[in-house]
């Protein structure tokens, strides 16, 4: 028997209340999921509004006692149809929306570098882009990952090794300029 | 000497975490050994740790995040209160219904409904009665078997003693109007029930 098949809740106001402190608990990184897969090419707050509001009309579905996953999943998903509608094709200019540059960890790193590297983020594929940041930021296993995705775990691990090459190819022309300016300098 | 791919995606593996036990021991011994693994590992630690950075900066602020999760909140108790809205708005249309069924159902069994007060009442009242009123009649013939005429009885004695009365000798007289089929004084008597009143 499954967990979902499991849980009863004992009330439609309890679980609406459960759910909404899930909300409140996960916020933060759903967001940044949210954000990290659709880039700037949707809003990250509606993507995140529409997937929690999904979630809500069948929240008497879910074992809400452990629900970061579920929201992951959930908003991973709905990132990733928003991105796939045509009309979200076109790459919209990066317009510093979203992440501030003004973060401390930012402000250890180089804008410049920063804003090559999310350039180069931007420009994946959008199954590249959301494992590669279920991997990196969520540290999910590759068999997590692909349930997420919807995927095999040979085909994540793909997904990443290719993502990753993918970005050093798109950087290395910045990497090498980087490398002539200090030899410039000298 | 480069790093093969295979080789990177062994060190990518590690990093991630998933490389099972034995291949992690065996990379830890070459990397001890291999001065370009190790400085491939290095490379792709500090590219992972951009991305990181960028993951993490891509957090909301507090502030930020209380707006989304009020703005959520507002969403949804907007829905729960349209939900109960509806449940409550469907509880009074039923029960407005049911008053005016009930009202109506009312007026009828007193007779001031719209069936009672049409012409059709008295029609009505008279086939749910059948003896009350015109019950029967006697079919009234001329010598030829043409009917002539037709008499209505409310009981069958009155609708009998008439045909009784046609066949005596003075009735006999009448030139037009002649019973037919006397010796049977039930024959020209016909209930009047399925006559189209």
């Amino acid at each position: 028997m499954s967990q979902e098949e499991q849980w009863q809740p004992t009330s439609q106001e309890q679980t609406a209340e459960l759910f909404e402190r899930a909300v409140a608990v996960h916020s933060k990184r759903l967001l940044a999921i949210a954000r990290s897969i659709v880039g700037n090419r949707a809003s990250p707050e509606d993507v995140l509004q529409q997937a929690l509001m999904n979630l809500y009309r069948h929240r008497h579905r879910y074992d809400w006692r452990e629900p970061g996953g579920l929201l992951r999943r959930t908003v991973v998903n709905e990132a990733l149809r928003i991105i796939r509608q045509p009309r979200m094709a076109v790459l919209i200019e990066e317009s510093g929306s979203g992440a501030t540059d003004d973060t401390p960890v930012a402000g250890m790193i180089e804008k410049e570098t920063v804003a090559q590297v999310r350039r180069a983020i931007d420009r994946l594929p959008e199954h590249f882009r959301a494992a590669l940041v279920l991997c990196e930021y969520e540290n999910l296993s590759y068999a997590q990952i692909a349930e997420n995705l919807g995927a095999t775990v040979p085909q994540v691990k793909t997904w990443i090794h290719r993502a990753r090459r993918q970005l050093a190819e798109l950087l290395r022309p910045y990497h090498e300029q980087l490398r002539k300016k200090p030899q410039a300098e000298d | 000497m480069p790093i093969s791919d295979t080789d990177l995606e062994m060190l990518e593996t590690y990093l991630d975490g998933q490389l099972p036990l034995p291949l992690a021991e065996d990379l830890w011994r070459r990397l001890s050994q291999e001065p370009e693994l190790s400085a491939e590992m290095d490379e792709l630690r500090a590219q992972r740790a951009v991305r990181q950075a960028i993951w993490q900066s891509m957090e909301p602020d507090d502030v930020a995040a209380d707006a989304m999760v009020r703005r959520v909140s507002s969403s949804i108790r907007s829905r729960r209160f349209m939900q109960q809205a509806q449940r409550w708005l469907t509880v009074a249309v039923a029960a407005a219904a049911c008053v005016v069924v009930g009202f109506q159902l009312g007026w009828i069994e007193h007779g001031n409904g719209i069936i009672g007060a049409s012409p059709a009442h008295g029609v009505q009242q008279v086939a749910q009665t059948p003896q009350a009123a015109h019950a029967y009649q006697v079919a009234i013939k001329d010598q030829n078997g043409n009917l002539i005429g037709t008499q209505r009885f409310d009981t069958q004695q009155d609708a009998v003693n008439f045909v009784n009365f046609l066949n005596t000798p003075q009735t006999a007289q009448s030139p037009t109007v002649t019973p037919m089929g006397r010796p049977n004084p039930g024959e020209n008597i016909v209930p009047a029930a399925d006559e189209q009143f």
